[in-house]
């Protein structure tokens, strides 16, 4: 199994936690309050796709919601196959950073100073 | 874009996202960009949300682009839908595909550099069409359309009076009814006042120097909406009786005379023998923008309060030059009916204003100074339109000469398989290519044609300085030009069907060639009566141009000085006026004795200055009785001795003043030839009596006088204006504290200007002579606007000859291709080739002909456009359009000539093997 990109990563955790109520305004708002990232609307959308296609994730077309000019929302939610690549994403990069959790904050740290 | 702002997201980017946004997704991510903008909108505001949608929308379009891209590859791939996801994907494949469309334009390029002289000629129209008027323009745009240099420009007004014993023409307001407007206005915020008078500076650098100084209202400078560079304008507070002694200084004094001194606010200077502290200094660029008739200097100095009660203040003093500033729910319109019904109160309330009948005008502040030069205005956009569309008839012409060229070529194409929508994108991308091309060559001649008018042009016309090369204009031009272009190449394309459809049933392709051919020659007649407008307007200004230099100004103006003087009121006082008029004599008598002096003397007011002196009635005896005092006027001028030797006016009969003319002796008048001929028609004036109004002792009484000299007339309004009958009263009799100074003589001025001021210096340190100019400068900035509407006229005249030139080139030359057949069987049947040179110039010279008969009858029609603005001819002057028509025909001949002279050498064989 291969794993996925940062910003797949990213979605695919947002996922996990927004559960039933995961579209497109509330991933990107997820991923905004939590890393600072403000990911374009159009670069979010093509990563969804993506993941659609590999079959990691499914979407459906909802209601239409408020303030959207009539436009209906699309809801997506994790596939089995989804949460598998995200655990095994995962556990590479926990198996990766094993031990130098110490340093990683170090230089975090250092990076945040001017 | 308020409007957006207000009610969504901002359309083009919505537009954008539409466009780009892969077709499943475009739906939810639309949806979930516009949820977010109304989210950012209430948190913050509707400004940072249009921001947010802005911003996501530019840095999500790559990411669509690919994701477009990608889906239709995948799709593609996938084998079951592969025929629909083929036509889908070509279907967008027009709007997305870079690398076909970068084919094109090689294609596009091969295509144009194969055929240069087309190619060229296209670009050349745009350049010279574009170019040139987006040039002029920008002058007309900067120079007369720009707007007034004031915050929120459009609420300004300018506020007059209309009374009766004024003939009803308008008048500045009298402190009272400024004060009652002040009260009674709802419509406006505020009054903003001003006058006029001299000053001064005896402090800072340079010796003391006579300024202008404008009186204002506390609140002026805000009513403008104009703040100074440094410190404050004057608070309301300060514009009280007994207020602080402030000023305000202009940016021009406070580099001259304080050296741009940063800390000049809090310090006081000297004005007028008393201490003003600084408050603030204007910016370099402020000016007080005002018609002529608010009578206001070119040029302030400095400012001052007026601290008086307004309220009190003479009724029948009407000084205070005004401009209101609109609240901002409120029309000029509006405004003007607030104070019609003022006006009605106040007549009901004070039976002062009831007898005058007043009435209350507003004008808008930009219409109100702009309508001198509106004519001007209207006849160089007319001049802008016309140029531009000879240029448009040009561009469809060379498309369709164009597309002619090349039916050969299309045919076969299109027999090999090409469709007509691959045909189309060829015109299509060869054209944009072409227009690209023109459209920069047109920028760079747009500049270099700026450049060249700003050497022309002499300093004398405002706000040139400021005029910049208008790019959105040059962009709308050749948006419309190619929109133009691309419809023409369409048509042709489509047109194309037709010709190849009867090609096919042999030879019979004229039948669309034809109707081409027709719409060719229509489009040339277009151009040709357009040129033919242009030049005749070119030919208007220029005769007049000489014709209003050619006026006898009834002066000579080389080597005359002239300069300002003006004598304080509190040390000379018009109730003994015996010294102000000794002060003036002894002055005029030392000018006199320096060396190289010829004459000196001083007058109230300059020929061609546009001050019409004070118009004042006179009545005179006659055999058959005199007339009414107060039916006549004429303008009154108080002249120093050897006032006519100095302006080279001519002496016609009788003597000038004396010294003895003075207030010991009786009152005496010099009059100019048409007042002489109008009073004793046949008979000499001199010794008659006229009754004149004499200013003496601060009032205006009328007295008999002995007519002692008769003069030429003078122009003194201006070059074009006659101006009324003209009587001269000597200084000494008549004395008034300013007074402008001529003095005639060989020295250059700057070696003149010391003496001058030691000659003053010697009969007064505190004086200074101000507004010091050559006369023959009065002269060329009389001629100042003619010459550049003449300059403008000539340079659109001439741009408009040539590209009709063009335009009857290329339609000849395509037409003598065309009957090269004809031609051959011609010379084949043994014609001479002056003969076919015969043939081919009087067919061009018919289009041409038709064209110049409908520009004559468009001429005569609009002419009346120019009436106001020509001068000395009238607007149907023969010897103009006899001119014109015949460089229209000449240019006919010339443009016709190459290609005739290539038919001439048509070689017979080769023609009739033509195709």
């Amino acid at each position: 199994m291969k794993a996925v990109g940062e910003l797949e990563h990213l979605v695919l955790l947002a996922l996990l936690r927004l559960g039933d109520s995961a579209y497109g305004v509330s991933i990107r708002q997820e991923i905004e309050h939590r890393t600072g990232r403000d990911v374009p609307t159009g670069a979010l959308y093509t990563v969804l796709g993506r993941l659609e296609e590999k079959g990691l994730v499914c979407g459906r077309a909802a209601e239409v919601g408020p303030d959207r000019g009539g436009r209906r929302r699309k809801y997506y939610t994790l596939e089995p196959s989804g949460e598998r690549a995200l655990a095994h994403s995962h556990t590479i990069l926990r198996k990766m950073a094993a031990g130098l959790e110490k340093k990683i904050e170090a230089l975090a740290l250092a990076a945040e100073q001017p | 874009m308020k409007r957006d702002r207000a009610s969504g997201p901002p359309r083009w980017a919505v537009w954008l996202m539409s466009v780009t946004a892969p077709e499943p997704e475009r739906e939810f991510l639309l949806g979930d960009m516009e949820e977010e903008y109304h989210r950012v909108r209430r948190e913050k505001s509707p400004h940072a949300a249009a921001k947010w949608f802005r911003r996501h929308a530019l840095r999500s379009v790559a990411f669509n682009l690919s994701a477009k891209r990608r889906q239709g590859l995948a799709v593609r791939n996938s084998g079951e839908l592969g025929s629909r996801a083929i036509g889908r994907a070509s279907g967008s494949e027009g709007a997305l595909n870079l690398r076909t469309w970068a084919k094109e334009l090689r294609l596009a390029t091969r295509f144009i550099v194969r055929r240069p002289l087309n190619g060229s000629v296209m670009i050349a129209t745009l350049a010279l069409g574009l170019g040139a008027s987006m040039a002029i323009w920008s002058v007309v745009d900067g120079v007369l359309l720009e707007p007034m240099p004031y915050r929120e420009a459009d609420r300004l007004t300018t506020v007059w009076t209309r009374l009766v014993e004024e003939d009803r023409r308008r008048g500045k307001l009298s402190g009272p009814q400024l004060a009652e407007l002040r009260k009674r206005s709802r419509a406006y915020e505020g009054f903003g006042s001003i006058w006029t008078r001299f000053g001064t500076l005896s402090d800072g650098d340079g010796g003391p120097e006579q300024i202008h100084i404008g009186y204002v209202t506390g609140n002026f400078f805000d009513v403008l909406g104009e703040r100074p560079i440094l410190g404050r304008a004057f608070l309301e507070e300060e514009d009280v009786d007994n207020g602080p002694a402030v000023i305000v200084l202009s940016h021009g004094v406070w580099q001259r005379r304080y050296g741009g001194d940063s800390q000049i606010v809090g310090r006081s200077v000297r004005f007028n023998g008393e201490d003003f502290v600084v408050v603030g200094v204007m910016p370099r660029n402020f000016r007080i923008l005002m018609p002529e008739d608010a009578g206001l200097a070119a040029d302030f100095g400095a400012w001052l309060p007026w601290q008086g009660d307004y309220a009190q203040m003479d009724r029948d003093w009407r000084l205070w030059s005004t401009i209101g500033r609109l609240r901002p729910q409120f029309t000029p319109e509006q405004a003007q009916a607030e104070l019609s019904t003022v006006a009605e109160q106040l007549r009901s309330e004070h039976p002062q204003d009831d007898a005058t009948g007043l009435a209350f005008v507003v004008e808008p502040l930009k219409s109100d100074v702009t309508a001198p030069i509106r004519p001007g205005v209207l006849a160089s956009l007319g001049a802008v339109g016309f140029l531009l569309l000879i240029a448009l008839a040009n561009v469809a012409n060379l498309v369709l000469l164009q597309a002619h060229s090349r039916d050969h070529e299309f045919a076969l194409r299109s027999a090999l398989g090409a469709t007509r929508g691959r045909l189309l994108r060829q015109m299509f991308s060869e054209n944009v290519l072409l227009f690209l091309i023109g459209g920069l060559i047109a920028t760079v001649v747009a500049y270099a044609s700026l450049s060249l008018l700003f050497l022309l042009e002499p300093p004398d016309l405002p706000r040139l300085g400021g005029v910049q090369l208008d790019l959105r204009a040059m962009a709308g031009a050749i948006a419309v030009l190619l929109t133009a272009g691309l419809v023409f190449a369409g048509l042709t394309v489509l047109d194309q069907k037709t010709s190849l459809g009867k090609r096919s049933e042999g030879g019979a392709r004229v039948v669309g060639g034809n109707r081409r051919r027709r719409l060719n020659g229509a489009l040339v007649v277009v151009e040709v009566a357009l040129a033919v407008v242009l030049l005749i307007g070119a030919g208007l200004m220029l005769r007049s141009f000489v014709k209003l230099n050619q006026v006898d100004v009834g002066f000579e103006s080389e080597n005359v000085l002239s300069f300002q003087l003006s004598l304080p009121s509190s040390r000379f006082s018009y109730s003994d006026p015996r010294p102000i008029a000794s002060f003036y004599e002894e002055f005029v008598d030392s000018l006199g004795s320096i060396g190289g002096v010829e004459a000196a003397s001083v007058t109230e007011g300059l020929p061609l200055s546009g001050l019409a002196g004070n118009p004042e009635p006179y009545s005179y005896r006659s055999p058959e009785g005199t007339p009414e005092w107060g039916t006549r006027l004429a303008d009154y001028r108080a002249v120093g001795r050897g006032y006519f030797e100095a302006l080279g006016i001519e002496l016609v009969a009788g003597r000038t003043f004396e010294p003895t003319d003075d207030l010991a002796h009786p009152t005496v008048a010099v009059i100019d030839d048409r007042l002489a001929e109008s009073a004793w028609p046949g008979s000499s004036a001199i010794g008659k009596q006229i009754q004149v109004g004499v200013f003496v002792r601060g009032e205006t009484v009328p007295m008999w006088a002995e007519v002692v000299g008769v003069v030429e007339h003078v122009r003194y309004l201006g070059l074009a204006i006659d101006g009324r009958e003209q009587v001269y009263l000597h200084h000494r009799q008549s004395p008034r504290r300013s007074m402008t100074g001529v003095i005639r003589s060989e020295l250059p001025p700057e070696a003149l200007v010391p003496q001058i001021k030691e000659a003053l210096g010697e009969l007064d340190p505190e004086r200074a002579v101000f507004r010091v100019r050559p006369v023959d400068q009065l002269v060329s900035r009389a001629t100042a606007e003619t010459r550049f509407l003449m300059n403008l006229m000539v340079a659109f005249a001439f741009c408009a000859a040539v590209l009709a030139s063009i335009g009857i080139y290329g339609v000849m030359s395509q037409l003598v291709v065309r009957s090269t057949r004809e031609i051959g069987v011609r010379r084949a049947c043994g014609a001479e080739g002056s003969e076919i040179v015969f043939r081919v110039v009087t067919r061009g010279l018919s289009i041409a002909g038709v064209g110049a008969s409908f520009g004559l009858v468009v001429a005569l029609v609009l002419g009346q456009l120019l009436e106001r603005l020509v001068f000395g001819v009238t607007v149907r002057d023969p010897v103009t359009f006899s001119a014109v028509l015949s460089v229209v025909t000449v240019l006919a001949i010339a443009a016709c000539l190459v290609p005739a002279v290539r038919a001439s050498r048509v070689d017979p064989i080769r023609a009739l093997g033509h195709e």
